[in-house]
């Protein structure tokens, strides 16, 4: 089965432990795979162009912070150069790097969330216990996609109006900002009518359920022992000082004893979980092409 | 074809300046060059200042902390104790000649690039500066309050250490605290 068809709590569940620990790690291995997971999963759930899109311009976020940080953070015992007196060391480059790099793959981590948890899946797990907070919290997940869309249905009207010119640089800069007010203001008032319509239509009203097609299966019980055989394995052993990465002022060397060498496997399988499902599905679809 | 691109040619001139502006005021040197830097051989004994750096209350706060004394505030940060010598002194009393217009930190910086002792300081909204780490010892290495100060003939000057300048024959130190009160005298 794949990621996608398991119970929402699953997949929930599951999103959870990979942006938590992901957030919380400074072991440039740990959020190597991390973004790997991450940008592997996202290959497989959106298309090659928006993928290609969207690794262009994080790239570009890598490269403008790993720049940035030693600029301001002279910490570290390996100088390279040194302007206007302060050092520009090698610690500092490495820390802004993987920052950002972490920075990146929680940015991917969510957009696989936005494909997966759509907000019926969300308002199915949240709605009975927190009602408010659940549409609060839906809606602010999939603010940015929203907005995405919103920037190009009106950017494409005002290009049909005239109004939008793509001559030169400076031209194009006003017209997206004009667009980014039109936008701004018509987010605002999308969240108020949002609210009021939920309401009208009875949401959260006593004695009112709202419809659901999940069922807990014994495949969920199954992936969700197994996502938490993952978090415990690599929460513990992190808890007990393996894997701990320390970027100043002097790196830590990072060494491959026993426990390490599983913390590093069970990161893998858990931030790969959602590829090796899909991979191992469309091997089994191929083969039973085949035997058709 | 060019009046269509000429906010785009103005835009690449002004970014082209901008660029330039912050190539010149970047001073940009490898690391040998910053620290062959030569100190004047002190020749008159009048025109002399005297310098040290030390962090001994540090290196006092890490063998409680061996000796398992509970009494002592235990936090240091991971790793710093490899830049704390045996006595916890970084350069020893020295004479050093006198430039007209030294400033506490001026001295600082000269006869720390000339030892290879790396520092690490930030110019602050005031018009001074404040070091931050010497050695690689940074502020709140303790937690709290601790960092690097500055004495004066043995009393804490009161004002940013580039705007004291210095005279003839006075003691400059620069000293590690690890919580108020525990260097310069004051209780």
């Amino acid at each position: 089965m794949k990621l996608e068809n398991y119970h929402p709590f699953v997949l929930f569940a599951y999103f959870m432990t990979v942006i938590f620990t992901t957030m919380f790690v400074a072991n440039p291995i740990i959020i190597c795979l991390s973004y790997l997971g991450a940008v592997c999963f996202c290959f497989y759930l959106y298309d090659y162009k928006t993928m290609l899109n969207s690794l262009l311009s994080s790239t570009l976020l890598i490269l403008l912070m790993t720049a940035i940080n030693p600029l301001i953070v002279h910490r570290g015992v390996t100088e390279l150069l040194f302007v206007n007196g302060k050092p520009i060391t090698l610690e500092a480059i490495l820390y802004g790097l993987f920052t950002t790099v972490m920075l990146v793959s929680v940015f991917y981590w969510f957009k696989a969330y936005n494909k997966l948890m759509t907000s019926d899946k969300f308002l199915f797990l949240f709605s009975r216990f927190t009602p408010k907070i659940a549409v609060m919290l839906s809606m602010s997940m999939t603010f940015i996609p929203t907005l995405k869309r919103d920037y190009n249905s009106i950017k494409e009207s005002q290009q049909a109006l005239g109004i939008y010119t793509g001559e030169n640089l400076v031209d194009k800069l006003k017209s997206s900002f004009r667009i980014t007010s039109i936008l701004f203001s018509l987010a605002i008032e999308n969240s108020i009518e949002k609210a009021e319509s939920m309401q009208a239509r009875g949401y959260n009203t006593k004695g009112r359920k709202s419809f659901s097609i999940y069922r807990f299966k014994v495949s969920d019980l199954l992936m969700l022992i197994a996502n938490i055989v993952l978090i415990t394995i690599v929460v513990t052993l992190l808890g007990l000082n393996f894997g701990r990465f320390n970027y100043y002022p002097i790196m830590t060397t990072p060494t491959l004893n026993f426990e390490e060498i599983l913390l590093y496997v069970a990161s893998l399988f858990m931030y790969f979980l959602g590829v090796i499902l899909a991979i191992k599905e469309s091997v089994l679809w191929k083969i039973s092409q085949s035997k058709m | 074809m060019i009046k269509k691109h000429a906010k785009d040619l103005i835009l690449i001139i002004v970014l082209a300046i901008v660029f330039t502006i912050v190539g010149t005021c970047m001073d940009i040197k490898t690391v040998d060059e910053y620290y062959s830097t030569s100190i004047d051989k002190v020749e008159n004994q009048e025109n002399v200042v005297y310098f040290s750096i030390d962090c001994i209350t540090l290196r006092e706060r890490i063998d409680k902390n061996n000796d398992n004394d509970t009494s002592n505030d235990k936090f240091v940060e991971e790793n710093v104790d490899k830049f704390v010598s045996a006595d916890g002194i970084i350069l020893k009393k020295q004479a050093y000649a006198l430039k007209k217009g030294d400033t506490a930190f001026s001295i600082l910086q000269r006869v720390t690039s000339h030892n290879k002792i790396p520092i690490s300081y930030q110019d602050d909204l005031y018009g001074g500066v404040y070091v931050e780490g010497i050695n690689h010892i940074f502020e709140k290495a303790c937690k709290g309050t601790s960092g690097w100060v500055y004495l004066v003939n043995g009393k804490m000057a009161g004002t940013t250490c580039s705007n004291y300048i210095l005279k003839p024959g006075d003691y400059v130190e620069w000293r590690y605290t690890c919580e108020f009160g525990d260097i310069g005298g004051v209780k």
